[in-house]
């Protein structure tokens, strides 16, 4: 059967804000929970469309970034393990640069961003010039991912 | 009981105890939309006396607040008789048998409406209404942060900023650290936006105020253009009275922004910096965010309750405060919050703010 899922939640999206919700009274608890559905249908539509891709951008975005600060850090010193922890981490993952395993993606996404959330805390390596790199991949992961929840968030879930 | 939407069965008999007279149900109706904590009106004749009172309850599944409803009720009974006006609080009570031991508290009805008559309305008399509902709205919430929670004990209930100038550090941080205990995701983002947030927080609080938390049109109880009870404290805490004027949803942007502050400014005698309100609009941002994620879809995601909007205020309604925190990062706070904030418009009109 030629229909992909996608094909189906967008249908379903369709019913419920063009013809189940204009027949309900808009202040109500069922209309409610119906906008919710809308939310995460469109979500869902979304996240169906281009999941892979976003995560694709993003993570290169903080691949490109972390080993730019290491190749710095190397030169500097600075807190060998967590380095080290890093390295590892981009090392995991490099063998799978072209994969479309969604599942694999979403486990480097995760990955590079504990990494991430460990120099930000610690600021290790940040120093003036990596404190500028650091806010562009940061941005640029933020742009890349708002694109999943950009059009859920223009509806009310109430 | 079935659901959400619904008083719990044994009400009148459990009123009926608590009044100490006899209490018939005449009719009731859940607040629309209320989404933080369930609250019913009741309309019931007790004793043969027709009397109104609202029932707030926690919900079944999680609040969309990190704050007791108990906190709630000191803040009510803190200023019922004040120049502050809310309703006359009844009881509160927690752990007993009705309405399966869930936090609840009853005050009395106050006559009036959350919306306002004629706010929508096009050309002149439409602009009447909505002046006059900014200036009612900034006076109050200028009285409210003019007044003596100290004496009132509300320290006791809630965490008191070391000094004026640490007000909005200690509010920031104590929604940084509540993310940090209850995030829903590894977020580099939001960790690096509240740094660069830390860094640049004003210390020119002339003083510690009581804030309202989310107010405005749908919060409050008006009679015309006039509040009569401030409603709703869920969010409410010791902070800078400016984070209040961010919080409004959308009924301080009724009016230019600017001339919002100088009203401000008036009522209390004090001036505001621009930091200060910048500030407290990614300040207001960031308590959105961690409410409707850590708050309202945490307990989703980890299977504790399976309320569907939970996640559709987590995964949708969140982006748009997110968007705006992350924006902050590496750059001067004023400027990214002008930016920001630049041709939003308020939900009830047109109208374009800052």
């Amino acid at each position: 059967m030629d229909i992909s899922i996608l094909d189906i939640v967008r249908s379903i999206n369709e019913a419920i804000s063009d013809q189940v919700l204009p027949e309900i009274e808009a202040q109500s608890w069922p209309a409610s929970r119906l906008r919710s559905c809308n939310v995460l249908l469109t979500y869902l539509e979304d996240l169906l469309s281009y999941e892979q891709s976003v995560l694709r951008d993003s993570n290169q975005n903080m691949k490109v970034f972390l080993r730019e600060l290491f190749e710095r850090a190397r030169h500097g010193g600075g807190d060998i393990a967590l380095q080290k922890d890093g390295e590892d981490c981009l090392r995991r993952f490099s063998q799978y640069t072209l994969t479309e395993d969604i599942k694999l993606l979403r486990k480097e996404n995760r990955a590079y961003k504990e990494f991430l959330l460990k120099i930000v805390r610690s600021r290790y390596g940040v120093d003036k010039d990596n404190l500028a790199a650091l806010h562009k991949c940061l941005r640029a992961v933020r742009e890349a991912e708002s694109r999943v929840a950009e059009r859920a968030s223009k509806l009310l879930p109430l | 009981m079935k659901n959400e939407n619904q008083l719990p069965d044994d009400t009148e008999e459990y009123l009926t105890e608590k009044l100490g007279s006899s209490v018939s149900i005449i009719d009731w109706k859940r607040t629309f939309p209320g989404a933080s904590r369930e609250t019913f009106i009741l309309n019931l004749k007790v004793g043969g006396t027709p009397e109104g009172l609202v029932l707030r309850i926690d919900p079944m599944g999680p609040a969309a607040t990190p704050y007791p409803l108990a906190r709630e009720y000191k803040i009510y009974e803190s200023l019922y008789g004040s120049e502050v006006p809310v309703a006359e609080p009844l009881w509160f009570d927690e752990g007993v048998s009705y309405a399966s031991g869930r936090a609840h508290m009853v005050r009395r009805l106050v006559d009036g409406s959350t919306s306002v008559y004629g706010l929508n309305d096009p050309g002149e008399s439409g602009d009447r209404v909505r002046r006059q509902v900014v200036r009612e709205l900034v006076e109050n919430l200028a009285r409210l942060h003019s007044f003596d929670w100290e004496t009132a004990g509300l320290g006791t209930v809630m965490p008191i900023p070391s000094s004026p100038a640490q007000a909005l550090r200690a509010d920031f941080e104590e929604w940084r650290n509540y993310w940090r205990e209850n995030q829903t995701e590894v977020d580099p983002v939001l960790e690096e936006a509240m740094h660069w947030l830390l860094e640049n927080i004003p210390e020119d609080t002339p003083r510690v105020s009581l804030t309202k938390g989310n107010n405005g049109i749908g919060e409050e109880i008006w009679q015309g253009n006039r509040i009569v009870a401030l409603s709703d404290w869920e969010l409410s805490c010791l902070s800078d009275g400016v984070v209040d004027l961010s919080f409004s949803e959308g009924t301080l942007q009724l009016a230019d922004f600017d001339e919002v502050l100088r009203l401000y400014e008036h009522c209390t005698g004090e001036s505001i910096s621009l930091e200060r309100v910048a500030f407290g609009g990614f300040l207001v941002w960031l308590k959105i965010l961690v409410s409707t994620r850590s708050c309202m879809m945490k307990p989703y995601l980890e299977g504790r309750h399976r309320r569907i909007n939970g996640l559709a205020f987590g995964l949708g309604y969140s982006e748009d405060p997110y968007g705006k925190i992350a924006a902050c990062i590496g750059r001067n706070i004023v400027d990214t919050w002008r930016e920001v904030v630049k041709g939003e418009r308020s939900i009830y009109t047109g109208y374009s703010g800052a």
